[in-house]
């Protein structure tokens, strides 16, 4: 699997940071991030990511609707819940949406990378 | 009866388990003492910096996390410990750890309540500072564990809203 280039969207500018620093740890790239569900779409459509990380809870607009909204317009995107919320209705929920993984935060390198792989082995085009 | 769905007393306990694991695990805070959970206070005693995110599901509750300043800021140096922090992101970097830990103790403790297979949804954290006490109604609960470590203390809050906009 070669260098990936990933978005990160979620409201917290240190996981931002954390979360970037543990995908260039495992050999990735972040080419751009966003805070908002709403900007989520716009940068993607800009950016055209290999692969995006989303937050589920954020102030505007929720990462399940940010994820629904994307994949309507670009229904190849390859979408990994980072979140907090551990319950299974959500799991379930992210999946309905098309999420392709979820991760629970605090977030480790060595699930984040196992994830990654998972979902590129099993969705690249 | 919604409430009897919901073991209240249980989720403090959850919470205040989640966070010792926390400071245990991710920030290396050991030794931690904690004292036990009350449910007769009408108002929450604020401490240096508080953080609260609101649940909804079957009932309605918030949780807070209100430290003191000398346990926060440890924990916001070891946080943060492995990041590149400029000068005018000091402020915003403690606020969004502040909203992340507590993010992070409540969405977990999440994944071990059965609420019948209901959804609860998470709102965004809020964080607080220089605020003193917030009162609740009369026939709200509050709960808290105060949990004391060898830097300071954090106090973990539950308020059970029996009703919609109790607190």
């Amino acid at each position: 699997m070669n260098n990936l280039r990933f978005m990160v969207v979620d409201d917290s500018s240190i996981t931002i940071k954390k979360i970037t620093q543990l995908l260039e740890q495992i050999g990735h790239s972040v080419i751009c991030s966003c805070k908002t569900g709403a900007d989520a779409l716009t940068y993607y459509r800009q950016y055209q990511p290999d692969m995006v990380t989303m937050d589920i809870t954020m102030p505007d607009m929720d990462g399940i609707s940010a994820t629904q909204q994307i994949l309507s317009i670009f229904p190849k995107a390859l979408i990994i819940m980072v979140t907090a919320h551990g319950q299974e209705q959500m799991v379930i929920e992210s999946i309905d949406a098309g999420a392709k993984g979820y991760i629970l935060k605090p977030i480790k390198a060595d699930k984040l990378a196992d994830m990654i792989t998972q979902v590129y082995e099993k969705y690249k085009s | 009866m919604v409430e009897a769905q919901f073991n209240f007393p249980d989720l403090i306990d959850k919470l205040s388990s989640r966070m010792v694991a926390f400071l245990n695990t991710e920030l290396d805070i050991a030794n931690i003492d904690s004292v036990l959970a009350s449910n007769t206070l009408q108002k929450m005693q604020l401490n240096y910096l508080t953080s609260l995110i609101s649940l909804e599901g079957s009932v309605k509750m918030f949780v807070a996390l209100s430290y003191d300043e000398s346990l926060f800021n440890e924990v916001f140096v070891r946080y943060t410990a492995e990041l590149t922090l400029e000068d005018d992101e000091q402020e915003e970097s403690m606020i969004d750890s502040a909203g992340d830990i507590v993010n992070i103790i409540v969405g977990n403790t999440l994944a071990d309540i059965n609420d019948n297979n209901k959804k609860i949804t998470m709102s965004p954290p809020i964080v607080i500072t220089a605020a003193k006490q917030i009162g609740c109604r009369r026939n709200s609960l509050v709960y808290r564990t105060h949990l004391i470590t060898q830097y300071g203390v954090v106090d973990v809050y539950l308020i059970d809203c029996l009703i919609q906009d109790r607190l």
